[in-house]
């Protein structure tokens, strides 16, 4: 069979047409490219927010492990010993009213004219003692 | 066909690393969240040990005095040394 007559074997004929796909073969190669290019990239960038998250993750879990600590304690500890102090400064002053001034800065007066001792209300000033 | 395996394989990486990444940010919110109220309550904490601490030396100062508020303040400091008053913890960064 001559060369002429062969249709895969390269001719003088095919020329033309594979000057027409060659930049289509380019241009899919070179997009090709920078696809992989841009994957990487985005790649990299959501690796780095990865990273970065789990860090702040990591210590901002630190710091409410530590602050619930912190706050158990003072619900366990502090806050019976002031309401404690409480009451009892609002009964001693029903016997000694001069006190009144100085407790009034701190418990409001209108709360602690009527209040029982050992009622859980808080006052207003001593704002926050969480009734259990 | 061996070199469509890389394209894949890279965009298999990306979305799982997008999902991590996209989980890992539901989890910073939350977190987040919860120490904007616990500082909330550490500050409200704070400020009432203050008080408290405040009406301590003020009640001290009267019981210069009137000696019958000495029992009460004796009372509190005993209280206390069973369960310190703990210090703050830092504010966080």
């Amino acid at each position: 069979m001559a060369a002429s007559e062969n249709p895969i074997a390269p001719g003088p004929h095919d020329t033309p047409a594979r000057a027409v796909l060659d930049p289509w073969q380019e241009s899919y190669r070179s997009l090709r490219s920078l696809l992989l290019i841009v994957i990487i990239g985005v790649l990299i960038l959501t690796g780095s927010v990865f990273v970065f998250l789990l860090r702040e993750v990591s210590a901002t879990r630190h710091q409410v492990k530590e602050l619930t600590q912190y706050v158990a304690a003072y619900e366990k500890n502090s806050v019976p010993v002031m309401r404690q102090f409480r009451d009892k400064l609002i009964e001693f002053v029903k016997a000694n009213p001069d006190f009144a001034p100085i407790l009034s800065k701190y418990v409001n007066p209108t709360n602690y004219a009527n209040l029982a001792p050992g009622a859980n209300s808080a006052p207003a000033r001593l704002l926050d003692v969480p009734a259990k | 066909m061996k070199r469509d395996v890389l394209p894949v394989m890279l965009v298999v990486c990306l979305v799982g690393g997008v999902l991590a990444t996209a989980a890992l940010s539901l989890a910073y919110i939350q977190y987040t969240r919860r120490l904007r109220a616990l500082q909330v309550e550490v500050s409200v904490a704070n400020r009432n040990l203050a008080m408290f601490q405040q009406l301590g030396a003020e009640t001290e100062a009267y019981s210069k005095t009137n000696a019958a508020v000495a029992p009460i303040l004796e009372e509190v400091r005993n209280n206390m040394r069973s369960a310190p008053v703990q210090p703050a913890p830092a504010p966080p960064k």
